[in-house]
């Protein structure tokens, strides 16, 4: 007889997650009092502490590298470098929010603990070891977004969005769980660890239907969070009708977290199917890439085109996922975080666009930026460049180390992909850029110093305002990451080195 | 001069006395770890190629930037510009020399080639400085591409070689490299980077449209530096290359096919400015087919070749932008008789001349001998082919400064600035002296070609009255050129046809046609981003069906599909399984939206009885509750929309094709799903060790039934996460029906 212990919490170990979950709970209910300024500036404040709260406590836990609440989570630096890339997103979509209509119309308490809810359920995700925490992660990570997606409520196009990411999510919820659920049948474990102990065994159940079935159905799932083609489709729509800081949010959080997932869910738990899955995944990665960079070619809108340039970064990460290597992973995580700070870059301009010039995020918004506004230019020249992967840029060491890790594992033809692809992307890359420097801007734009408005477009609720200086030192201040990392790239390297460390049973 | 002006000259001036200075001093090595993890160093080594090149860009950077101090503003103030602009330009030319500083320092093929890149951006900032003209616009993007999706190829081949060697420096990789498979396709690659950025044929085309550019960017980017980067790139690789006989041998192919198609076009073209963009795509082909040619001859006519070219040719793009300012023509008929009005700057313009056309007492005339003796030294034909280049270049050189200078025209002249003259009679006067006084340029030369041959490459000059066969070719390209000059009138026809045919199936065409199939492809994938909610959820499930035929194909069907008998007891089973089979069916029928919900839930209710009938009362009774929700929910939402809009909605009746899709789709996933059910009904069930163990231990946790005790204790966390998501779910609806009512 097994006496019942309860297991032991390992507080220290939870504690950035309990610092996001209990920011969220303070947040939700602060925002119910009524002064303005409590508001407007306090609850956004308490959701900026509560993340420099969890960002702290996951550097102090960095050298932790243990399973806790009975193996349903693992604290390992992989979890908590992931983790830290979501609260980093998390604080400078808060920033970007500031003075945002999207908070304002769906309150700002609401919206706020809703932000600090899904970065909780991130940061669930990528420690989950076990088939149940996986699924309540990815739960917890979608249904705020769904909310925030709607949240600019006046908006048809933004409650548009919200719809269609919840009706396209949930089915990709359900597919994900379908197919969880096979794979606990074919081996009878939800466990991380045992699933791959099962599958090594003899006669495992590596060539069984049932398994099979349940790692095509899981792909899927994750695919979809991860906006991997043919299962992208609901991007751009998303990310064009959220408010653009959602947006931000979306296109690289969530990227962070689910792949963050898939590294945890195929080269832990499914390792030893890895040449099952492997090319089904390279074949993915190859449609995606193609689809990615073609379909952002004609985009008129910035924020349509950075979804369709988040879909082809999709692919080219899960490239380092593919080969299942440490240096694969080490790739992934160095590309993740300079994946990161390049669009929020990117994104932060196209928030100050849209608020100076009510064309929203038309390209015309940016025509002639180059000339007056440089603190905008070159923040989205910078992204735009970093993205495309030229050289200077941190973008561009990234993308040589996953062509490398492709080349390393075997995957050669998939690293040439990679380069095509990122050959391609510079024609709509530099379409951005062509637009800042290359035009005059356009007579009709309403210039805040003394241009009326004269028709400001129904979307654009508050019409030509400032941009705001947050919004420019987010800008700023995330372009200058993919410099400095581009140029010494050493101490992200580090963080890499740590996170891909903790895969240690890979080769 | 602005203060932008003299920064950029004060650059590029320091720059040159820096390399000579360290140079002197015995040269200069950088070498730090950039990322060690990934064992990427940042080393830069200042060798005899180096600063063969370094000293090219920097010396002729100085003259050239001197001369754009004077150039731009006018160029802006025609253009109605501010002029302040010009300190973007500027800018834009010292980031390009610095870059090609570090492309000929760089150590490392992963440095090298981030500087090959930045090269390229600086360019593309350069070219389309004219942002008003959309053609300047159109070339600098067309430049961009070509050599940047060229450099890609230079990634690959970087790759290849780590791949195989396990190293990225060039000196370890020249020590180690091998005859095989991947210095070849490495070798090749690099190759094409190198010759694209050359802008040989048939990669050519870029240049010419890059003529676009204000006139001193292509003095510096399409003379000294640009197009220099390429070839530079060939000699520092020649040691990997010459492994492999073929990639010569591809070079030399290359190097002719560029002489002929440049000067022939050259020879056809009549602005000034495109006549000079053809002569260098022919110029480097020499200097390709002398690096095919190989071994210390061609690695010492190459450097020295390089080094003459680059100073006259940069005068004489000084010259086309000097006189099209004096006179605003840039057309060759429309000029002529210049002589008497600009004499410096004929005279300047023609010593640069003389020494492309290799004419006695210039620097140039050594370039030919080295060239022609490296011809002979690998064989008559090419010895031949040599003379017939030569006697092209001299054709079309001739013309240009003839057509310039020489004759007479109505066009006005207006004075020009000084510094547009004195750049053109400086190197003008260099390349004389070079013809005289040889000597130091070719100490220059043959340190850069020693490191191309990896031996030491004596660069030969000095003048030799007497019959030996560099001197007979001389004499018969000279002579064959001047007929050519004479003959030319005649051949227009057919030179004209011959640029006609490059544009009708040249490859700019392929460009511009992969360029419009790409937006076209683009364009098509934004139609079928379909907004029709099926069709998505049709696009989910397709791809997703077919990943999962995919793993039941490749499955072995032994024993996969097992049929088990069927008993009298299990009738109601089969019945209660027809009955919802029954109701599936039933749901494709109605076409109003209450019995759509009714009978949808009938296969909900099937369901939750076959689960009561195979013994799980509980989960029967979960989906009894959740089926009748969902019925209630179904029923109030219908309440609230308008039944106007129910009823037009069921009236829509959906078109033949929507229906055969929706079958294909229904059908393709029911055969797929049932497969994968039936397969998972014929196995085993697998033991799991921890179900047997919450059984054992749900009395020890004080629970009646071990479902509570797994809910409430041991897997309590997934439990409250689960709670945390419904109590998300609740907020956000309450939030958005909240904004909804205030709004």
């Amino acid at each position: 007889m097994i006496a019942a212990t309860g297991p032991h919490i390992d507080v220290e170990a939870l504690s950035p997650l309990l610092a996001l979950t209990g920011g969220g709970l303070v947040v939700l209910l602060v925002g119910l009092l009524r002064p303005r300024v409590v508001r407007e500036v306090l609850v956004p404040l308490l959701a900026l502490a509560s993340l420099a709260a969890a960002l702290g406590l996951a550097i102090w836990q960095w050298d932790a590298d243990e399973e806790i609440i009975a193996g349903a989570l693992r604290v390992d630096t992989l979890a908590l470098a992931f983790t830290a890339f979501v609260i980093v997103a998390a604080a400078i979509t808060v920033l970007l929010s500031w003075r945002a209509v999207a908070p304002r119309e769906a309150a700002h308490g609401e919206y706020y603990a809703m932000l600090l809810v899904s970065a909780a359920g991130m940061s669930v995700l990528v420690q989950a070891q076990n088939l149940v925490s996986l699924f309540i992660g990815f739960e917890l990570l979608s249904v705020p977004l769904y909310v925030l997606c709607a949240s600019e409520m006046r908006r048809s196009s933004s409650l548009e969005a919200g719809l269609k990411y919840l009706i396209i999510g949930s089915v990709g919820s359900a597919t994900l769980l379908y197919g969880l659920a096979l794979i606990y049948g074919a081996t009878g474990r939800t466990d991380f660890a045992a699933i791959a102990d099962a599958l090594n065994s003899v006669g495992g159940p590596v060539s069984d239907p049932l398994f099979l079935t349940g790692l095509a159905l899981s792909v899927v799932g994750l695919a979809f969070k991860v906006s991997v083609a043919p299962f992208h489709q609901w991007t751009p729509d998303a990310y064009e009708g959220a408010p653009t800081p959602v947006t931000a949010f979306m296109a690289t959080a969530t990227k962070v977290a689910a792949l963050g997932v898939i590294i945890r869910f195929f080269d832990v738990a499914l390792i030893n199917a890895q040449p099952d899955w492997a090319p089904a995944l390279a074949a993915l990665a190859t449609i995606t890439i193609v689809v990615g960079n073609v379909g952002a070619i004609g985009q008129t809108s910035v924020k349509r085109l950075l979804a369709w340039s988040s879909v082809a970064q999709a692919g080219y990460m899960l490239a380092g996922i593919v080969v299942g290597t440490q240096h694969g992973i080490e790739a992934v995580a160095f590309y993740l975080a300079a994946y990161l700070v390049m669009n929020m870059a990117a994104f932060a301009v196209v928030v100050a666009r849209a608020r100076e010039t009510g064309l929203g995020d038309a390209i015309e918004a940016l025509e002639g930026i180059g000339q007056s506004k440089p603190l905008l230019a070159w923040p989205m020249t910078i992204a735009m460049l970093g993205l495309a992967g030229i050289p200077g840029t941190a973008g561009f060491i990234g993308k040589f180390f996953l062509i490398d890790g492709a080349v390393d594992g075997d995957y050669a033809w998939l690293g040439i992909v990679i380069v095509v692809g990122s050959a391609v992307s510079l024609v709509y890359y530099l379409k951005v850029v062509a637009a800042m420097w290359m035009r005059p801007a356009p007579r009709s734009v309403p210039v805040l110093a003394g241009g009326a408005v004269d028709d400001p477009p129904a979307d654009a609720p508050a019409g030509p305002r400032a941009a705001g200086g947050e919004v420019t030192l987010v800008a700023v201040g995330c372009a200058a990451g993919p410099v400095v990392f581009g140029v010494l790239p050493g101490p992200l390297f580090d963080i890499a080195r740590d996170a891909a460390a903790a895969m240690s049973h890979l080769f | 001069m602005s203060a932008s002006a003299i920064a950029a000259v004060a650059v590029a001036a320091v720059a040159f006395v820096a390399t000579w200075a360290a140079w002197a001093a015995g040269g200069f090595a950088v070498d730090v770890p950039w990322a060690p993890a990934w064992d990427l160093r940042l080393s830069l080594e200042l060798d005899g190629l180096g600063l063969l090149y370094a000293l090219l860009a920097a010396g002729v950077g100085v003259l050239v930037f001197a001369y754009a101090s004077a150039y731009v503003p006018r160029h802006l103030a025609h253009e109605g510009r501010p002029r302040r602009e010009e300190a973007r330009l500027h800018g834009a030319m010292a980031l390009f020399l610095v870059s090609m500083l570090g492309l000929v320092l760089a150590r490392d093929l992963v440095l090298l080639f981030v500087f090959w890149d930045l090269t390229a951006i600086a360019s593309w900032l350069l070219i389309g400085f004219d942002r008003a003209n959309r053609s300047a616009r159109l070339s600098a993007l067309m430049a961009l591409l070509v050599t940047t999706i060229t450099a890609v190829l230079l990634l690959v081949a970087i790759l290849v070689l780590r791949a195989e060697y396990g190293t990225t420096q060039i000196d370890e990789l020249i020590a180690v490299a091998r005859p095989g498979w991947a210095v070849a396709l490495a070798g090749a690659l690099i190759a094409a980077a190198a010759l694209a950025k050359s802008a040989q044929a048939p990669l050519h085309f870029w240049l010419p449209r890059a003529m676009a550019a204000p006139t001193p960017v292509s003095a510096y980017l399409h003379s000294a530096a640009m197009v220099a980067a390429g070839v530079f790139l060939v000699s520092r690789a020649h040691p990997l290359l010459a492994l492999e006989p073929a990639l010569l041998d591809g070079l030399l192919a290359i190097g002719l096919l560029s002489i002929a198609v440049g000067g022939l076009l050259a020879l056809w073209a009549t602005d000034l400015k495109r006549l000079l963009a053809y002569s260098t795509v022919s110029q480097y082909g020499y200097v390709v087919v002398m690096l095919g040619v190989g071994g210390a001859a061609g690695a010492a006519g190459a450097c020295l070749y390089v080094l003459a070219h680059a100073l006259a040719k940069s005068a004489l793009f000084m010259t086309a932008g000097a006189v099209t300012e004096a006179t605003g023509r840039r057309e060759l008929p429309r000029l002529g008789g210049l002589a008497r009005r600009m004499p410096l700057l004929a005279a300047g313009s023609g010593a640069a001349v003389a020494t492309l056309a290799a004419l006695p007492l210039t620097l140039g005339f050594f370039k030919d001998e080295l060239f022609f003796h490296a011809a002979a030294e690998r064989g008559t034909w090419l010895a031949v082919a040599a003379v017939a280049s030569a006697a092209l270049t001299l054709a079309y050189l001739g013309r240009f400064w003839g057509g310039v200078f020489l004759g007479r025209s109505d066009a006005e002249v207006r004075p020009v600035p000084r510094r547009l003259v004195w750049p053109v009679v400086a190197l003008g006067t260099l390349v004389v002296a070079g013809g005289i006084a040889p000597g130091p340029f070719a100490a220059l030369a043959e340190d850069g070609a020693a490191v191309t041959a990896g031996g030491p490459a004596p660069v030969d000059v000095a003048y030799h009255l007497d019959g030996r066969t560099e001197n007979v070719m001389a004499l018969a390209a000279w002579l064959a050129g001047a007929l050519l000059l004479v003959a030319r009138p005649r051949l227009q026809g057919a030179l004209s046809a011959l640029a006609r045919a490059g544009e009708a199936v040249g490859p700019e065409r392929v460009y511009t046609a992969s360029l419009a199939g790409l937006n076209a492809l683009s364009n098509r994938i934004h139609d079928v981003e379909v907004r029709d909610l099926r069709a998505r959820i049709a696009a989910v499930l397709v791809p997703a069906s077919a990943l999962i035929a995919l793993g039941v194909v490749l499955t072995p069907t032994g024993g996969t599909y097992a049929v088990g008998p069927v008993e009298l007891e299990d009738l109601p089973l089969v019945l209660v399984l027809a009955v919802g089979a029954l109701a599936a069916l039933a749901t494709t029928r109605p076409r109003r939206h209450l019995r759509l919900a009714l009978a949808l839930s009938a296969v909900g209710f099937s369901l939750a009885v076959v689960y009561a009938l195979l013994g799980g009362a509980d989960i029967a009774l979960v989906a009894v509750l959740v089926e009748t929700l969902f019925a209630l929910l179904f029923v109030g939402v219908f309440s609230l929309i308008p039944a106007r809009e129910l009823r037009r909605e069921a009236r829509r009746r959906s078109t033949g094709r929507t229906r055969a899709r929706n079958l294909v789709i229904a059908a393709t996933s029911g055969v797929v799903t049932t497969l994968v059910a039936w397969g998972a009904f014929s196995r085993p069930i697998p033991d799991d060790p921890a179900a047997e163990r919450y059984l054992a231990l749900a009395d020890d946790a004080h629970g009646k039934d071990v479902v509570t005790v797994i809910l409430a204790d041991f897997r309590g966390l997934d439990t409250l996460v689960e709670i945390t998501v419904v109590l998300v779910a609740a907020i956000a609806v309450a939030t958005l029906l909240h904004g909804r009512f205030r709004a």
